[in-house]
């Protein structure tokens, strides 16, 4: 590397340093972070160098460089603090322990104590330490192998929490090693406080090390998974190659393999056997039927007109009805809101003046359709809030569920009182 | 009879599959409530049928049973249909395996169970030139001069009409891949293996594994 790179490299980390809290604050919200205004100048410093990038007005958010960098150097910290620090500890521990023997040695009671505190207090710190490393890894793990969303970079994760609890592993022989020792069977405290300190960190490691199965175990299916996708790319580049491919190996085999004999599909739409001639069974199938049909009875309307004979119904004539009917229809409406009482249909196409140029089935089917329209029209639903419509009906099938309308009572009656 | 047993008979005498992804809940009653299980495998025995499972365990469907029918014309009418089905379902396949993957990974194929989101895919098309390519070379794609968007999502509505996909969230565009990939995908293999295209096992791991665990 050139001098000129040398100074460089230095004024480019003198800077990362300078700005190392706007750094860790982006690091730590990863969708992007906020900042107030004052803060831009130094912002758009970090962007010019590459290792921010913004996301919105004053939203900034690791390049992915700078993310990728960071995520590399805090594992690697991860993974030293820990033998780092059991190492500490242990050594810790054993002066602690030696200058417990030489106060045994002493018979100096108000040293021993206190060196039985020390032990314990270290001890204690151990043991909350490896937990805490446990439950982090695990917790971070059980996330990562829980994860069903499709995607490569977990395992990338999964690897790295695989190496994280080989070291907490390796950091448990280390104090199994120390704790074989003679001297803790030659002093009776020593000896309890090694019980009560494996008993302490044997749920977190019992855990660590069935996690670090379980691990092994996804990474073991993971390969099995690229090892299939893999055969199932040569499949594919050989019917690409060749797409007319026989495939007769597989063909004469085909038998040998449950899905080759999957059933076509039956569509069952009633569990009764019609040509049974099982009078129970029809009687039931005929009730349920009915029942159906009273609970959701067809509400379909549909007025067709009768043909006149050679010649269709003249459209002239077919007009006229329509326009007679739209009138009437409309009188009736004004007459039920201005007495405000109720009317039947019939009773008004009776008493219509004008009312032989429409045919009744033409009449009720209008009024049966028509309110319908209306509630669905923004304009005319309030106009029909106005009153109440009740169809009568003259029939209904029980077996399609098809009704006749005999009448359509309007009552605005109850509604205007 | 029994409401949820006319409903899992019905089911499966339609030719569906009931997954322990999109149907969890069916999954469970044939998997725990042996009650029920059996009246399903005797019903279905007595219109010639069969329950089965894939080798995965992950999803029942139906199979005629092997004394109530010429076992190797019917397979061979089967594997003809299959046949068909291969090359697409592997475009399928190979294509949101591509938007999901960085070049420098190993590809995986989708598995049961697994979520995928419609933008993901689009986002990890769209400036590959070559996948865009791939996609529209696919059988699925009719219509070739359409934009990445819509035939992304011809693609998906293709995978979710041969019942490979379901939706699981209509707002996000996530869609969950049903048992049904995972019993394709084996009949891939059954094809591949015994067209001596490789192996899939890989070497032996001493630490493996009682566990069935998925991933």
């Amino acid at each position: 590397m050139s001098i000129d790179n040398t100074i460089e490299a230095t004024k480019f980390i003198e800077a990362i340093y300078k700005h190392r809290h706007l750094l860790s604050k982006c690091y730590g919200e990863k969708a992007g972070s906020f900042f107030p205004e004052e803060e831009e100048e130094r912002l758009q410093t970090l962007k010019s160098m590459g290792v921010i990038r913004p996301v919105d007005k004053h939203m900034y958010r690791l390049s992915k460089e700078t993310r990728q960098l960071l995520d590399k150097g805090l594992n690697r910290i991860h993974l030293r603090d820990l033998s780092v620090d059991i190492g500490a500890q242990v050594e810790a521990l054993t002066l602690s322990m030696f200058e417990y023997q030489e106060a045994v040695a002493t018979k100096d009671k108000e040293r021993m104590v206190q060196e039985e505190d020390e032990l314990k207090s270290i001890c204690f710190e151990i043991a909350d330490f490896v937990a805490d490393k446990a439950k982090n890894i695990y917790e971070q793990a059980k996330i990562a192998l829980g994860n069903i969303e499709y995607g490569q970079q977990r395992f990338k994760k999964i690897q790295l929490l695989l190496n994280k609890l080989d070291q907490l592993m390796a950091a448990r022989e280390k104090l199994e090693l120390f704790f074989d020792n003679e001297v803790f069977i030659d002093y009776p405290f020593l000896d309890t406080l090694k019980v009560r300190f494996f008993l302490d960190m044997t749920e977190y490691l019992d855990s660590a090390r069935n996690l670090r199965q379980e691990i092994r175990s996804a990474l073991h299916l993971r390969k099995k998974r690229e090892l299939r996708t893999s055969q199932l790319q040569r499949l594919d580049a050989l019917l690409k190659n060749d797409p007319s491919a026989l495939l007769d190996n597989a063909r004469q085999k085909a038998h040998s393999m449950p899905f080759f004999l999957v059933a076509p599909s039956i569509y069952v739409s009633t569990n009764v056997d019609i040509n049974s001639y099982d009078d129970e069974l029809l009687e039931q199938y005929r009730q349920t039927i009915h029942a159906l049909a009273l609970q959701k009875p067809e509400s379909k309307s549909k007025y067709i007109r009768e043909s006149s004979g050679q010649v269709d119904y003249a459209s002239f004539q077919k007009e006229r009805e329509v326009k007679q009917v739209r009138l009437m229809f409309n009188s009736l409406l004004r007459n039920i809101i201005t007495s405000k009482s109720q009317m039947s249909a019939i009773e008004f196409y009776n008493s219509f003046p004008q009312s032989e140029n429409v045919r009744t089935a033409y009449w009720l089917h209008y009024c049966h359709r028509q309110p319908q329209i209306m509630k669905n029209a923004p304009s005319k639903a309030r106009l029909l809030r106005q009153f109440t419509v009740r169809i009568k009906f003259e029939s209904h099938s029980d077996y399609s569920g098809n009704r006749v309308v005999k009448d359509v009572l309007f009552d605005a009656s109850k509604r205007l009182a | 009879m029994d409401k949820r047993l006319q409903a899992i008979t019905t089911k499966l005498l339609e030719g569906k599959f009931i997954c322990q992804f999109s149907d969890p809940d069916n999954f469970v009653i044939l998997q725990d409530d042996v009650d029920t299980r059996l009246k399903v495998e005797n019903c279905l025995e007595t219109l010639g049928r069969k329950l089965v499972f894939n080798d995965s365990q992950s999803t029942y469907y139906v199979v005629h049973d092997k004394n109530t029918i010429d076992q190797k014309t019917e397979a061979e009418r089967q594997f003809n249909h299959i046949r068909q089905k291969i090359r697409p379902t592997l475009g399928f396949l190979d294509i949101i395996s591509s938007a999901l993957t960085s070049s420098s990974e190993n590809k995986v194929f989708l598995q049961g169970g697994e979520t995928i989101k419609i933008s993901e895919v689009i986002a990890g098309l769209e400036h590959n030139q070559a996948h865009i390519d791939t996609l529209t070379r696919l059988d699925w794609i009719k219509r070739k001069d359409s934009p990445i968007t819509d035939k992304v999502k011809t693609l998906f509505k293709e995978a979710e009409k041969e019942g490979l996909l379901v939706l699981q969230d209509k707002i996000t565009e996530r869609y969950l891949v049903t048992g049904k990939l995972d019993v394709m995908q084996e009949i891939m293999l059954f094809i591949a293996e015994n067209e001596q295209l490789g192996s899939t096992e890989p070497e032996p791991n001493n630490d493996q594994m009682k566990m069935q665990m998925k991933l």
